[in-house]
Protein backbone atom coordinates (compact mmCIF):
# COMPACT_ATOMS: atom_id res chain seq x y z
CA UNK A 1 0.00 0.00 0.00
CA UNK A 2 1.45 3.63 -1.14
CA UNK A 3 0.53 6.89 0.74
CA UNK A 4 0.93 10.11 -0.05
CA UNK A 5 1.10 12.48 3.08
CA UNK A 6 1.10 16.23 1.94
CA UNK A 7 1.73 18.69 5.18
CA UNK A 8 3.19 21.98 5.14
CA UNK A 9 4.48 20.88 8.79
CA UNK A 10 7.62 18.56 8.81
CA UNK A 11 6.18 17.54 12.26
CA UNK A 12 3.10 16.56 11.36
CA UNK A 13 4.41 14.96 9.11
CA UNK A 14 6.39 12.76 11.25
CA UNK A 15 3.16 12.40 13.40
CA UNK A 16 1.31 10.84 10.45
CA UNK A 17 3.92 8.58 9.35
CA UNK A 18 4.87 7.52 12.42
CA UNK A 19 0.71 6.31 12.67
CA UNK A 20 1.09 4.56 9.07
CA UNK A 21 4.49 2.83 10.07
CA UNK A 22 2.50 1.35 13.33
CA UNK A 23 -0.71 0.44 11.45
CA UNK A 24 2.35 -1.56 9.00
CA UNK A 25 2.29 1.09 5.86
CA UNK A 26 5.96 2.06 4.84
CA UNK A 27 5.91 2.65 1.74
CA UNK A 28 5.25 6.54 2.14
CA UNK A 29 6.16 9.77 -0.15
CA UNK A 30 5.91 13.38 1.69
CA UNK A 31 5.02 16.89 0.40
CA UNK A 32 5.08 20.35 1.89
CA UNK A 33 2.47 21.76 -0.29
CA UNK A 34 -0.58 20.86 -2.35
CA UNK A 35 1.40 22.12 -5.85
CA UNK A 36 4.18 19.39 -4.62
CA UNK A 37 1.77 17.03 -3.58
CA UNK A 38 0.23 17.19 -7.03
CA UNK A 39 3.29 16.68 -8.59
CA UNK A 40 3.81 13.28 -6.93
CA UNK A 41 0.35 12.43 -7.24
CA UNK A 42 0.54 12.65 -10.96
CA UNK A 43 4.07 10.90 -10.57
CA UNK A 44 3.09 7.57 -9.55
CA UNK A 45 -0.20 5.67 -8.30
CA UNK A 46 -1.16 5.98 -4.40
CA UNK A 47 -3.96 4.30 -2.55
CA UNK A 48 -4.58 6.68 0.21
CA UNK A 49 -3.92 10.57 0.31
CA UNK A 50 -3.30 12.28 3.82
CA UNK A 51 -3.72 15.97 3.60
CA UNK A 52 -3.66 19.38 5.47
CA UNK A 53 -5.62 22.21 4.52
CA UNK A 54 -3.93 25.24 5.31
CA UNK A 55 -0.68 25.36 3.51
CA UNK A 56 1.34 27.91 1.32
CA UNK A 57 1.27 27.76 -2.56
CA UNK A 58 -1.54 25.53 -3.02
CA UNK A 59 -4.23 24.84 0.35
CA UNK A 60 -5.22 21.16 0.63
CA UNK A 61 -8.60 22.08 -0.79
CA UNK A 62 -7.42 23.27 -3.84
CA UNK A 63 -5.30 20.19 -3.70
CA UNK A 64 -7.82 18.30 -3.34
CA UNK A 65 -10.13 19.31 -6.38
CA UNK A 66 -6.61 18.68 -8.77
CA UNK A 67 -6.71 15.47 -7.45
CA UNK A 68 -10.76 14.77 -8.25
CA UNK A 69 -10.55 16.80 -11.60
CA UNK A 70 -8.43 13.92 -12.85
CA UNK A 71 -11.10 11.14 -12.44
CA UNK A 72 -9.27 9.51 -9.46
CA UNK A 73 -11.29 8.14 -6.56
CA UNK A 74 -8.62 7.63 -4.64
CA UNK A 75 -9.38 7.98 -0.76
CA UNK A 76 -8.52 11.53 0.58
CA UNK A 77 -8.32 11.92 4.42
CA UNK A 78 -7.77 15.76 5.33
CA UNK A 79 -6.10 15.97 8.98
CA UNK A 80 -6.71 20.20 9.70
CA UNK A 81 -7.41 22.40 12.50
CA UNK A 82 -10.47 23.71 10.66
CA UNK A 83 -13.06 22.35 12.45
CA UNK A 84 -16.44 24.19 11.64
CA UNK A 85 -18.91 22.36 10.18
CA UNK A 86 -18.97 24.89 7.34
CA UNK A 87 -15.48 23.97 6.08
CA UNK A 88 -16.25 20.50 6.79
CA UNK A 89 -19.14 20.85 4.21
CA UNK A 90 -16.62 22.49 1.88
CA UNK A 91 -13.89 19.80 2.10
CA UNK A 92 -16.74 17.16 1.32
CA UNK A 93 -17.73 19.25 -1.32
CA UNK A 94 -14.40 19.24 -2.87
CA UNK A 95 -14.14 15.53 -2.58
CA UNK A 96 -12.54 14.48 0.86
CA UNK A 97 -13.72 11.12 1.73
CA UNK A 98 -12.43 11.60 5.96
CA UNK A 99 -11.62 13.77 7.80
CA UNK A 100 -9.80 14.21 11.01
CA UNK A 101 -9.52 17.83 13.13
CA UNK A 102 -6.71 18.58 14.74
CA UNK A 103 -5.67 18.50 18.18
CA UNK A 104 -6.11 14.37 17.81
CA UNK A 105 -5.31 11.86 19.89
CA UNK A 106 -3.20 9.21 17.97
CA UNK A 107 -5.73 6.51 18.72
CA UNK A 108 -8.27 7.97 16.95
CA UNK A 109 -5.97 8.45 13.70
CA UNK A 110 -5.29 4.73 13.92
CA UNK A 111 -8.70 4.12 14.06
CA UNK A 112 -9.08 6.35 10.93
CA UNK A 113 -5.59 4.35 9.12
CA UNK A 114 -7.19 1.24 9.85
CA UNK A 115 -10.64 1.72 7.78
CA UNK A 116 -7.99 1.93 4.44
CA UNK A 117 -5.32 -0.21 5.46
CA UNK A 118 -5.78 -4.11 4.36
CA UNK A 119 -5.69 -6.20 6.81
CA UNK B 1 -15.85 37.42 21.85
CA UNK B 2 -13.23 35.29 23.01
CA UNK B 3 -12.92 34.50 26.90
CA UNK B 4 -9.49 33.99 28.40
CA UNK B 5 -11.47 30.78 29.47
CA UNK B 6 -12.16 29.45 26.46
CA UNK B 7 -8.18 30.66 25.42
CA UNK B 8 -7.31 28.57 28.18
CA UNK B 9 -9.54 25.58 27.19
CA UNK B 10 -8.25 25.40 23.81
CA UNK B 11 -4.46 25.47 25.22
CA UNK B 12 -5.02 22.40 27.65
CA UNK B 13 -6.90 20.58 24.87
CA UNK B 14 -4.07 21.06 22.44
CA UNK B 15 -1.61 19.95 25.13
CA UNK B 16 -3.33 17.38 26.66
CA UNK B 17 -4.67 15.88 23.46
CA UNK B 18 -1.39 15.91 21.19
CA UNK B 19 1.35 15.46 23.94
CA UNK B 20 -0.41 14.40 26.69
CA UNK B 21 1.11 17.61 28.74
CA UNK B 22 -0.77 18.92 31.59
CA UNK B 23 -1.58 22.71 31.32
CA UNK B 24 -3.26 24.23 33.98
CA UNK B 25 -4.00 28.86 34.63
CA UNK B 26 -1.89 30.41 36.39
CA UNK B 27 -2.26 33.75 37.87
CA UNK B 28 1.83 35.41 37.95
CA UNK B 29 2.49 36.85 34.78
CA UNK B 30 6.06 35.38 33.92
CA UNK B 31 8.55 37.74 31.65
CA UNK B 32 9.55 34.89 29.05
CA UNK B 33 10.92 38.32 26.82
CA UNK B 34 14.91 38.30 27.28
CA UNK B 35 15.12 34.39 28.56
CA UNK B 36 17.36 32.90 26.47
CA UNK B 37 15.90 30.29 23.77
CA UNK B 38 12.44 31.39 25.14
CA UNK B 39 10.23 30.81 21.86
CA UNK B 40 7.49 33.08 19.99
CA UNK B 41 5.27 31.78 17.62
CA UNK B 42 2.46 33.83 15.67
CA UNK B 43 -0.07 32.94 13.84
CA UNK B 44 -2.61 35.32 11.72
CA UNK B 45 -5.98 35.41 11.25
CA UNK B 46 -7.58 37.23 8.19
CA UNK B 47 -11.25 37.69 6.88
CA UNK B 48 -14.07 39.22 8.68
CA UNK B 49 -12.08 39.03 11.76
CA UNK B 50 -8.74 40.53 11.67
CA UNK B 51 -5.59 39.38 13.93
CA UNK B 52 -3.09 37.17 15.45
CA UNK B 53 -2.99 34.88 18.06
CA UNK B 54 0.70 34.55 19.85
CA UNK B 55 2.33 31.69 21.65
CA UNK B 56 4.76 32.53 23.93
CA UNK B 57 6.96 29.44 25.89
CA UNK B 58 10.09 29.04 28.33
CA UNK B 59 12.74 27.05 26.89
CA UNK B 60 12.36 24.02 28.80
CA UNK B 61 8.78 24.00 27.44
CA UNK B 62 10.00 24.68 23.74
CA UNK B 63 12.11 21.49 23.87
CA UNK B 64 9.51 19.54 25.72
CA UNK B 65 7.04 19.93 23.33
CA UNK B 66 9.24 19.16 20.97
CA UNK B 67 10.49 15.91 22.69
CA UNK B 68 7.16 14.89 22.75
CA UNK B 69 5.45 15.45 19.15
CA UNK B 70 9.24 14.13 17.80
CA UNK B 71 9.16 11.03 19.99
CA UNK B 72 12.83 12.25 21.00
CA UNK B 73 15.16 11.85 24.10
CA UNK B 74 16.21 15.51 25.54
CA UNK B 75 19.68 15.48 24.09
CA UNK B 76 18.54 14.84 20.60
CA UNK B 77 16.27 18.05 20.73
CA UNK B 78 17.42 20.69 18.33
CA UNK B 79 16.76 24.21 17.81
CA UNK B 80 15.08 23.36 14.51
CA UNK B 81 13.23 20.81 16.32
CA UNK B 82 11.99 23.61 18.51
CA UNK B 83 11.05 25.48 15.95
CA UNK B 84 8.96 23.06 13.64
CA UNK B 85 7.10 22.02 17.04
CA UNK B 86 6.53 25.52 18.55
CA UNK B 87 4.81 26.44 14.90
CA UNK B 88 2.86 23.29 14.96
CA UNK B 89 1.75 24.20 18.65
CA UNK B 90 1.13 27.57 17.23
CA UNK B 91 -0.90 26.63 14.11
CA UNK B 92 -2.74 24.05 16.27
CA UNK B 93 -3.77 26.97 18.92
CA UNK B 94 -4.77 29.08 16.34
CA UNK B 95 -6.61 27.39 14.02
CA UNK B 96 -8.95 26.33 16.69
CA UNK B 97 -9.35 29.80 18.23
CA UNK B 98 -9.85 30.75 14.47
CA UNK B 99 -13.30 28.45 14.87
CA UNK B 100 -14.49 30.75 17.98
CA UNK B 101 -14.02 34.24 15.50
CA UNK B 102 -16.70 35.76 13.11
CA UNK B 103 -16.09 34.19 9.65
CA UNK B 104 -15.34 33.72 7.00
CA UNK B 105 -11.67 33.99 7.87
CA UNK B 106 -7.98 32.24 7.10
CA UNK B 107 -5.06 31.28 9.24
CA UNK B 108 -1.76 32.40 7.67
CA UNK B 109 1.20 29.85 8.31
CA UNK B 110 3.05 30.15 11.49
CA UNK B 111 6.38 32.01 12.32
CA UNK B 112 8.38 31.28 15.16
CA UNK B 113 11.22 33.69 16.66
CA UNK B 114 13.86 31.96 19.33
CA UNK B 115 15.83 34.17 21.18
CA UNK B 116 16.96 36.61 23.88
CA UNK B 117 17.53 39.83 22.23
CA UNK B 118 13.98 40.96 20.40
CA UNK B 119 11.31 42.69 21.00
CA UNK B 120 8.27 40.84 19.55
CA UNK B 121 5.39 43.88 18.40
CA UNK B 122 2.47 43.95 16.22
CA UNK B 123 1.30 47.56 15.50
CA UNK B 124 -2.24 48.26 14.70
CA UNK B 125 -3.46 45.95 17.13
CA UNK B 126 -5.10 45.74 20.71
CA UNK B 127 -4.09 42.67 23.34
CA UNK B 128 -8.26 41.74 24.23
CA UNK B 129 -7.12 38.06 25.67
CA UNK B 130 -4.18 37.51 27.47
CA UNK B 131 -3.87 34.02 29.21
CA UNK B 132 -1.12 33.00 31.53
CA UNK B 133 -0.40 29.50 32.42
CA UNK B 134 1.59 26.63 33.36
CA UNK B 135 2.58 23.81 31.52
CA UNK B 136 4.27 21.03 33.70
CA UNK B 137 5.73 23.67 35.79
CA UNK B 138 7.09 26.06 32.77
CA UNK B 139 5.51 29.02 31.79
CA UNK B 140 3.61 29.44 28.74
CA UNK B 141 1.39 33.02 27.35
CA UNK B 142 -0.88 33.03 24.77
CA UNK B 143 -2.08 36.69 23.57
CA UNK B 144 -5.59 37.09 21.45
CA UNK B 145 -4.86 40.58 18.93
CA UNK B 146 -7.23 42.09 17.53
CA UNK B 147 -6.68 44.51 14.43
CA UNK B 148 -7.73 48.70 16.12
CA UNK B 149 -8.85 49.34 11.89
Amino acid sequence: MKVLVVDDSGVMRKIIIRSLNAVGVTDVVEAGDGEEGFVQFQAQPFDLVLTDWNMPVRNGLEFVTDIRRTGSKVPIMMITTEGQRSQVILAIQAGVTDYLVKPFEKESLRAKLDKYVPV
Amino acid sequence: MVSNEEVMQITEHVLGTMLELVTVADSEEVLLSGRSEAFTGCVHISGEWQGAVIVQGSPELGRLIAERFLQLSPDEVSEVDVIDSAAELTNMIGGNIKGLVPGPSFLSIPSVTIGSDFDFQLPGTRTFTNVVANCEGQPLRIKLCESKS
